[in-house]
């Protein structure tokens, strides 16, 4: 048995070690938060229109594959499907990939854009699963149709790339609605940098709450759901200044799944997505990263913050539970795969600061937080250390969560002023200092759950449970699990 | 310890400081609104009047709703095609928004400069010229530079000629954005030579877009050129405007070793001229691993006359994708025909 002077000693040595990670952790969020402070303050009088105006009608606007893999979407494609031809963009082709779907997916395509079949033979650039056909929409020809034997995702997104037309594609989820612009506000950096930026993405938001019309967000709200308040204050964060931060440095290892445009060929190139990830979007990241530092190319991999894709939110714990275990096993899925480059400085900035700040902060960091969830209250039990250390120890951790969260809804307001009133900017304001009591913990415990899915081997996709995007979303009852 | 709290508590204390600034922007923001949407609907209406020379006092702006006449200013010289309608708006600009423009483009925030440069090519404010000129001698950053040399061009070629002359940071795309706003290229061909790549790749490129034929000699002199992007602009601009006889220009990209940029320019200017004997060039594109050159070569194919050889191709290919493709291709013409 341990004697009470060593367990004294471990709850101070591990008290010591949460507090310096708790503070190393808040200084590194805290200089991002001030890198996308200063972007976002040089560009936040800029007037949109004149300065996109020149890309619409530009003949160098690339021409763009738009990549939907489907699977059990039948509420929500047809929507989908509406707002992505209507995009305002000189030239661009819908790919829809049902991955076998079960649901009347196929149905509801048939029935809208009348599917007729087309004998396309692709050039397997990465290959799939089998395809049993390739549709065309009569009612507009920029609408293709792959159905296929299921794959999963990144199959489904394999696919679609060797079906597409054009040199670029973007990749999104069945359930995303893009802003009209949005395609031509990711381009932006493309053309501009006469391609040396061959991947971006913009910010995502969450669709709960809001009013669509015909594919179009009509009206912003913010949702009354706690649990859909608080992933939507999460979104800012991760968005605001964690990619807008690191994308400064061309240290970005994430483009959303739900909305990135790639370089078709160097996607190739590398090899395509990886297929039985569950995070294929960050791999893919992170391999196109592998790849510029192996074979020496000088690229860039940029984040945009004004284009928006709307997406849904779980709205009840399972579901939120089954996609961040998902996700964080993801996260740990890659970066066991591409584990050389973790603090490798041959792979530059991305393998020394940014493969290391996934590793040690996003990956580890709900470890470290759970030790720090039980350090206070074993420390006043066992009485190891003195009231001032608990003290700093309690705000550190509180400042941890709550308060870079407050402080990505004031950038938010302050960049986007996207909140309706006064009364939303304080609502939201309120709700985000709540996040480390309730919220952060609840995610750890769910963080934890994919770090021992992954360790296991075990563990699947999940269902997320879909609304129909052509009604009001509305809130349809307090959450009842928050 | 204490260093530590205190941090934190600047913290806290900044950041409610934030909070307390944002809810007033917020709440004063929202009380202007509707104030600000009724004045816009009125002046948009005396601005149409102005404009279109029905009334002839130019409306009044009310300060701090500059904002919002730039907006209506820009809505209007965006649907307008009428020089007049467009003389009188300039006009009124130079007559009432210059002393904000000149305070604009001294502005410390970047943004509020480059909307600022943006609206006096707009609204073509040829008074401060030479100011902006003088900007581009100062350390200032790249995007800045872009947009002035830009804005000079509609207000001052001269003066964006010159700067185009000397070492700079322009992408090809800022070039094609700045010297696509002048109608008349000769000026900036005049002074070819002495530009910068970036220039010269640009006049080259809008050569291209606006088929400008006079400039033929200057193309044809470019496709040898020994840097390699304007060889390839000036290729790409001779499919537009080139004769049949520079086909030979050509010919030496269509060998195997060649690059796809080349191939595929050759095949379009095939699909320009049309010559019905460069069928027998054209068939060993259409199964190319480029999208672009296989692409091109479909058109050049249908463009000089290879409807049979399609078909052979859509019969008898090898490659799948060529077969497909030509398929395709076959289907659509069979459509076109029929409906014909």
């Amino acid at each position: 048995m341990l004697s009470s002077e060593t367990i004294q000693k471990i709850i101070e040595v591990l008290s010591w070690t949460v507090l310096i990670y708790m503070i190393l952790v808040i200084i590194f969020y805290s200089s991002l938060y001030l890198i996308s402070a200063q972007m976002v303050r040089k560009q936040r009088f800029r007037r949109k229109e004149s300065s996109y105006l020149p890309l619409m009608r530009s003949l160098y606007t690339r021409p763009v594959s738009v990549l939907v893999p489907a699977y059990n979407e039948e509420y929500t494609i047809v929507t989908s499907i509406q707002a992505l031809l209507a995009l305002d963009y000189p030239e661009h082709e819908v790919i829809v990939i049902n991955d076998g779907s079960s649901d009347g997916t196929m149905d509801e395509l048939f029935k809208v854009y009348e599917l007729e079949k087309e004998l396309r033979f692709p050039r397997i650039l990465i290959g799939s699963q089998p395809v049993k056909a390739v549709y065309r929409s009569r009612i507009d020809a920029r609408l293709i149709v792959i159905d296929k034997e299921n794959g999963g995702k990144a199959d489904a997104l394999n696919a679609g790339i060797d079906y597409s037309s054009y040199p670029y594609f973007c990749s999104l989820d069945a359930d995303s609605i893009l802003e009209r612009d949005a395609l031509l506000k990711v381009m932006k950096p493309i053309v501009e940098s006469d391609e040396e930026v061959i991947a971006t993405c913009g910010s995502i938001f969450l669709v709960n709450g809001c009013t669509i019309e015909g594919g179009e967000i009509v009206e912003i709200r913010t949702p009354k759901q706690r649990i859909v308040l608080m992933q939507m204050i999460e979104y800012f964060r991760a968005f605001l200044f964690g990619r807008l931060g690191l994308s400064r440095f061309n240290l970005l290892l994430i483009v959303s799944g739900a909305f990135g445009l790639f370089q078709k060929a160097i996607v190739v190139k590398a090899g395509g997505y990886k297929e039985g990830l569950v995070g294929e979007d960050m791999e893919l990241v992170v391999r196109l990263h592998r790849y510029m530092k192996e074979n020496d190319v000088n690229k860039r991999i940029e984040y945009v913050p004004s284009p928006v894709c709307w997406t849904q939110a779980p709205e009840t714990m399972e579901v939120l539970r089954s996609q961040r275990t998902r996700w964080h096993r993801g996260l740990a899925e890659t970066l066991w795969t591409h584990k050389r480059m973790i603090g490798n400085p041959r792979y530059g900035f991305v393998g020394s600061v940014s493969m290391l700040y996934f590793f040690l902060i996003e990956l580890l960091g709900p470890i470290v937080e759970l030790i720090g969830y039980f350090i206070i209250p074993l420390n006043l039990l066992v009485g190891t250390l003195n009231f001032e250390f608990g003290i700093v120890l309690l705000t550190v951790a509180l400042l941890y969560g709550s308060l870079l969260s407050a402080g990505a809804v004031l950038l938010e307001e302050w960049t986007m002023h996207r909140f309706k009133n006064v009364k939303e900017l304080i609502r939201l304001y309120l709700w985000s200092l709540t996040e480390s009591f309730w919220y952060r913990p609840i995610l750890v415990f769910f963080k934890l759950g994919g770090l021992i899915q992954f360790m296991t081997g075990r563990g699947q996709w999940g269902k997320m449970e879909r609304q129909r995007l052509d009604e009001v979303v509305t809130e349809k009852t307090e959450e009842k699990t928050g | 310890m204490r260093w530590i709290i205190f941090f934190i508590f600047l913290l806290v204390v900044l950041q409610i400081g934030a909070l307390v600034y944002l809810v007033f922007q917020k709440r004063k923001r929202v009380k202007q609104e509707e104030a600000r949407l009724n004045w816009q609907r009125q002046f948009q209406d005396e601005l149409y009047d102005f404009a279109t020379g029905e009334k002839r006092e130019m409306p009044h702006i009310v300060l701090g709703n500059e904002d919002l006449v730039e907006l209506e200013l820009f809505a209007f010289t965006n649907l307008t095609e009428t020089v007049s309608h467009q003389e009188r708006i300039y006009q009124y600009v130079e007559a009432k928004l210059l002393p904000y423009y000149q305070v604009q483009i001294r502005h410390r925030r970047i943004d509020r400069r480059l909307n600022a440069y943006e609206a006096i090519a707009q609204f073509r404010l040829r008074p401060v010229a030479q100011e902006l000129h003088q900007k581009l001698g100062k350390s200032i950053s790249k995007e800045e530079k872009d947009v002035i040399v830009r804005t000079l061009v509609s207000i001052a070629p001269h003066l964006a000629i010159g700067e185009a002359k000397q070492v700079n940071e322009i992408s090809f795309f800022g070039a094609v954005l700045a010297i696509g706003r002048s109608k008349d290229l000769t000026a900036w061909i005049e002074e070819f030579e002495q530009l910068t790549e970036s220039f010269q790749m640009g006049v080259l490129q809008l050569i291209y877009d606006r088929e400008e034929t006079q400039y033929l000699e200057l193309v044809r002199s470019k496709t040898t050129d020994a840097h390699p992007e304007i060889r390839k602009r000036a290729l790409r601009a001779l499919t537009r405007i080139g004769l049949e006889e520079d086909w030979k220009l050509y010919t030496p990209y269509l060998e195997d070793d060649t690059s796809w940029v080349e191939q595929m320019l050759a095949l379009r200017f095939l699909e320009n001229v049309a010559p019905k004997e460069s069928v027998v060039y054209i068939l060993p594109f259409v199964g190319s691993r480029s999208w672009w050159v296989r692409t091109a070569a479909f058109d050049a194919l249908l463009a000089c006359g290879g409807l049979e050889q399609l078909a052979l191709v859509a019969k008898d290919h090898p490659d799948r994708y060529a077969k497909q493709k030509a398929t395709e291709r076959l289907a659509k013409e069979m459509k076109q025909h029929v409906v014909i």
